[in-house]
């Protein structure tokens, strides 16, 4: 307990020991406000919980600051079913001592069951309109009412009080019992509850006795009849009273009913079973078809997917074919270089014989040589030409002088044409050669090359003896008279002053030019037999 | 006899839940310790106005 005066804790003195204020009368308003206190907790524990109320508020009314009074009366007040009431206790509760008070732990409680509360405010508000019903004289309407608000709120001690009340006013005095019943059985001390109580037993007491004799009669009378005309027996706990008069169906009743039976078990499971089944399969068969389609989307996606994956790897096949063909093919790399190695192969296995090797290197595309071929290729290529090239000249020209002899034209364009693709890389061919080839082509009917040829014969040799054949090739075809003519006489005397000086510098290779002149001479003379047919 | 409408007077409307907070708002709170203060100090005031 504190002075009121200056807050200090107060001892059993009367005065504050702090400021020596008289407390006594104070005191004794709070020791008052305690004792209440005790007794309304005292008829609290026994659920006299009007005689608590009664107590508390009286408590509350000499000390309005005692905590745990208000805190109780809150409680009877929620027992009571009258929770609005109770937290309005337990809030100023709250206000006075804001910690350590158990008003806390009720007001959370409550409103943590937020759908219970809604419903007992649902049921006050039907208690309310019940009441105003009462006062508007709808009492039938009322007593609806009221029983919804007990099955909601069966605390609500108001709404049991008003229920048995207006069943005591329509004289239903068993409903109205049970009602007082329930309410004491919440409240045993609810004086309004016992004066009910008292009402109603005075009314069943004295209708007993005014029913006397004579009723008493009647009812005995009813249960011998009852008890003449009914089988009475226990099962149980429960007593089971059965007409006398009663028989189990036999015969063909029996069949009737069970084929009656049978046919609404039917018509029971066509109508209502059946449907539900269809529609329960047809819901799993279109989930099913849901799927099904689902996953067919699903495939067919993929299926696409595949088949541009197969055509772009179709494409990059075709790409590598081109590539692989590019370099193994008719005119591949490859091929080349295995014409060059083999060239190479067949020259080393046989030096003497060049016939191979030449085939082979003339197959070889000079364009590939010149542009694209790698450094490696191009220097063995030279150098197989450099080894192979002269022999192969030399012996080609022969063939092909033999051919024309043999008036074999074609062969002879075609041999000559290699003995000059052989003649024309070494540094100096010789123009025997490609006049040969010229004249070929002449005889071959080629008229348009074996001019150019013989055109070529005097370009590139203009003082060698195959130029003045040629001059007289051309002229005798009417081009290039004069010119031509000039040409020959400057030929020849240039070829005499040649051939002077190589003999003096190197009588090896002056025999051999004179080889080569005799065979020049061979081949004039060839060409003067086989010109016969040209003229 | 039970006089139904007199009975009826005894019975109030509860109090909702919307209708707590003007409840609490208007709860008389005063109780017999405020009362003997106020006197205890009146007097005090007299006998030191005296």
């Amino acid at each position: 307990m504190k002075c009121y005066n200056c807050g200090a804790e107060l001892s059993e003195k009367d005065f504050c020991t702090a400021c020596g204020v008289d407390v006594t009368n104070y005191k004794r308003v709070i020791y008052m406000s305690h004792r209440l206190y005790n007794d309304g907790l005292e008829k609290a524990n026994v659920r006299d919980l009007s005689g608590a109320i009664v107590c508390l508020r009286e408590s509350l009314k000499f000390d309005k600051s005692n905590v745990e009074a208000r805190n109780l009366l809150g409680l009877v007040y929620f027992e009571m079913g009258d929770v609005v009431a109770a937290l309005m206790e337990w809030v100023i509760s709250k206000n006075f001592r804001s910690k350590k008070n158990l008003a806390d732990d009720y007001i959370n409680a409550v409103q943590s069951n937020k759908a219970r509360l809604d419903t007992i405010n649902q049921s006050i508000k039907k208690y309310n309109r019940a009441l105003e019903l009462c006062h508007q004289d709808s009492k039938d309407m009322a007593i609806i009412q009221l029983k919804k608000v007990v099955s909601q709120n069966t605390k609500l001690v108001q709404a049991h009080l008003l229920l048995a009340l207006l069943f005591l006013d329509s004289e239903q005095y068993p409903r109205a019992k049970r009602e007082i019943d329930r309410v004491l059985a919440i409240d045993v001390g609810n004086t309004l509850a016992l004066t009910y109580r008292k009402y109603i037993e005075d009314q069943t007491t004295s209708e007993e006795e005014d029913g006397g004799n004579a009723g008493g009669r009647k009812k005995k009378a009813e249960q011998v009849r009852a008890a003449d005309s009914s089988v009475t027996y226990t099962s149980g706990n429960e007593v089971i009273i059965q007409p006398a008069d009663m028989h189990e169906p036999r015969g063909a009743s029996s069949i009737l009913n069970i084929i009656i039976g049978l046919i609404i078990g039917v018509a029971v499971s066509y109508f209502l079973i059946l449907p539900a089944r269809v529609q329960m399969v047809r819901n799993s068969m279109n989930e099913e078809l849901k799927t099904i389609g689902d996953n067919l989307d699903a495939k067919s996606s993929r299926v696409t997917e595949l088949e541009q994956s197969v055509a772009a790897l179709e494409q990059e096949k075709a790409q590598m074919q081109g590539a692989i063909d590019e370099y193994t093919g008719e005119n591949g790399e490859s091929l080349k270089l295995d014409s060059l190695l083999t060239a190479a192969k067949s020259y080393l296995d046989h030096p003497e014989d060049v016939s191979g090797a030449s085939d082979l290197l003339y197959e070889i595309d000079k364009t590939y040589i010149d542009t694209l071929a790698s450094e490696a290729y191009r220097s063995l290529y030279d150098k197989l030409m450099s080894l192979v090239g002269p022999s192969a000249a030399g012996s080609l020209y022969e063939r092909g002088t033999a051919s024309i002899n043999q008036s074999d034209y074609t062969t002879a364009v075609t041999t000559l044409e290699k003995a000059w693709f052989f003649a024309s890389d070494q540094e100096s061919p010789d123009p025997e050669i490609l006049y040969s080839l010229g004249q070929a082509y002449q005889l071959a009917g080629e008229t348009d090359k074996a001019k150019e040829t013989y055109q070529n014969v005097l370009s590139t040799f203009p003082e060698s003896t195959a130029a003045q054949k040629a001059t007289e090739r051309l002229s005798e075809n009417g081009e290039e008279g004069a010119a031509a003519a000039n040409a020959s006489e400057q030929t020849t005397q240039t070829q005499e002053q040649t051939r002077e000086q190589t003999q003096e510098q190197t009588p090896q290779e002056g025999a051999d030019e004179n080889v080569r002149e005799g065979d020049n001479t061979d081949s004039a003379e060839t060409t003067t037999v086989v010109e016969a047919p040209a003229q | 006899m039970i006089n139904f409408e007199e009975e009826l007077k005894k019975f109030h409307p509860s109090l909702e839940v919307e209708e707590a907070e003007d409840a609490i708002h208007h709860h008389d709170l005063s109780d017999m310790a405020e009362v003997i203060v106020g006197i205890l100090q009146d007097e005090k005031r007299q006998s030191d106005n005296e």
